[in-house]
């Protein structure tokens, strides 16, 4: 699926908007608090679904090469997740939904 | 007709330099197209349609004469003596620019007289070129242009200390979840600008990171080491303590000795070894109570994304 339809699927709003956005695809959805789990996934085109709001998430998810994070459950973005997601070049949208909700609204990509 | 936007007073520093260091020369046309004294108004007239120009310069020998301009061919024009020759109808009482000049003094005659073009003269009056508002104003924007970029190239970068993965050794302290990545996130942009492979990549970044948050989460403080060659990459965790009571217990996926606050933060899921060595070509791992635990990755760059079966 491409990213672009990911607003189109979800009520959600960019915090980060990378660069190849429109034409950068996700087939894996990883919905977890767990980075552990992140860095152990062997999946590739990765869009991570997390309440977790902190650095550790950017970094993670650069570190497994994650194309997108979705923000869950109105949690705030702090101001070193936006900075992190403009470095590695990742996209972040927040959303206020659950992340089973995103995931039910996904579908399986 | 054009404005020359500059106020030579009000103008910025780098402007107002670039107007006195440059000479009337360095922005006038050279190629200039001329024509005798006997030269009939018609054969200037049909110079001017054909080279789109405005005015001609009368010439004898080089020595600037006079000039016929667009307004003087309208008037031949309109009176019946296009036929005749410039020399009786040609304007004398010129007011010229000589070559060495600085720029300023030519933008102030243009502003004075609102002229269209001024002729430009050397030291011994000898026509050797033309002057009008957009040669200053292009000539203008590509000396500002060049100076931009010079001023841009002087601009002191951001201090960015070039890392050497040769080898290279990261302190990483306890506890310290604000910097905890940051090792990882720099080796991974490193490997990654000198292409290699994203497979693999990956591999030796998910070692570098694992290691270093078991460091973090789980030691006094430690150091992570990066070794590199044409073949392999080494990446050594060390730290003093407290070492791992059971060691293949740790190994075992799942297995934690992390407290709840570790595991809100996201880690100590008990993967972090096991992911190591299931990424890794070749690992190893000493520990002591007491002492210390030492990690050793190696991967091997031929590899590629999976795991070299050789090793």
């Amino acid at each position: 699926m491409k990213l672009k339809k990911i607003p189109e699927l979800i009520e959600c709003r960019f915090v980060n908007q990378s660069t190849k956005y429109s034409e950068t695809e996700v087939r894996n959805i990883l919905l977890t608090n767990l980075m552990s789990q992140v860095l152990f996934s062997e999946e590739e085109e990765l869009l991570l679904v997390t309440s977790l709001a902190s650095e550790q998430v950017l970094r993670t998810a650069d570190i497994v090469g994650v194309q997108a994070v979705i923000l869950t459950d109105n949690k705030p973005v702090i101001p070193s997740m936006l900075e992190l997601a403009k470095e590695f070049d990742i996209c972040l949208f927040s959303t206020k939904l659950s992340g089973a909700q995103v995931k039910e609204k996904l579908g399986s990509l | 007709m054009i404005d020359i936007p500059i106020n030579t007073e009000k103008a910025p520093s780098l402007i107002s330099e670039l107007v006195l260091k440059l000479k009337v020369r360095d922005v006038m046309n050279k190629g200039v197209i001329t024509a005798t004294k006997n030269t009939t108004l018609r054969t200037i007239q049909r110079l001017m349609k054909e080279k789109r120009i405005t005015g001609v310069p009368i010439t004898a020998t080089e020595k600037l004469l006079g000039v016929i301009s667009m307004d003087d061919i309208v008037k031949a024009l309109d009176c019946g003596y296009i036929e005749e020759k410039a020399e009786k109808h040609m304007t004398t009482d010129l007011i010229v620019l000589e070559d060495d000049m600085p720029l300023s003094f030519a933008i102030s005659y243009f502003d004075k007289f609102k002229f269209g073009r001024f002729p430009v003269v050397d030291k011994r009056r000898n026509l050797v070129g033309m002057v009008t508002r957009g040669d200053i104003i292009s000539n203008l924007l590509v000396e500002v242009t060049k100076e931009v970029d010079e001023l841009e190239k002087k601009i002191e970068k951001p201090e960015t200390k070039e890392v050497n993965l040769k080898h290279n050794e990261y302190k990483i302290a306890k506890y310290d979840f604000a910097n905890a990545g940051k090792p990882s996130n720099e080796i991974k942009r490193i490997l990654k600008e000198a292409g290699l492979d994203p497979k693999l990549l990956r591999r030796i970044a998910i070692t570098s990171y694992e290691l270093e948050m078991n460091i973090v989460v789980h030691t006094l403080g430690g150091s992570l080491i990066v070794n590199l060659n044409d073949d392999y990459i080494e990446i050594m965790a060390k730290d003093p303590g407290p070492g791992i009571a059971d060691v293949e217990k740790a190994l075992q996926e799942g297995f934690s000795t992390a407290d709840d606050w570790i595991r809100s933060l996201g880690f100590g899921a008990g993967m972090g070894l096991p992911n190591v060595k299931r990424v890794s070509d070749e690992f190893e791992i000493k520990s002591k109570i007491g002492q210390g635990t030492t990690v050793r990755s190696r991967i091997y760059l031929r590899s590629q994304g999976g795991k070299n079966e050789n090793k």
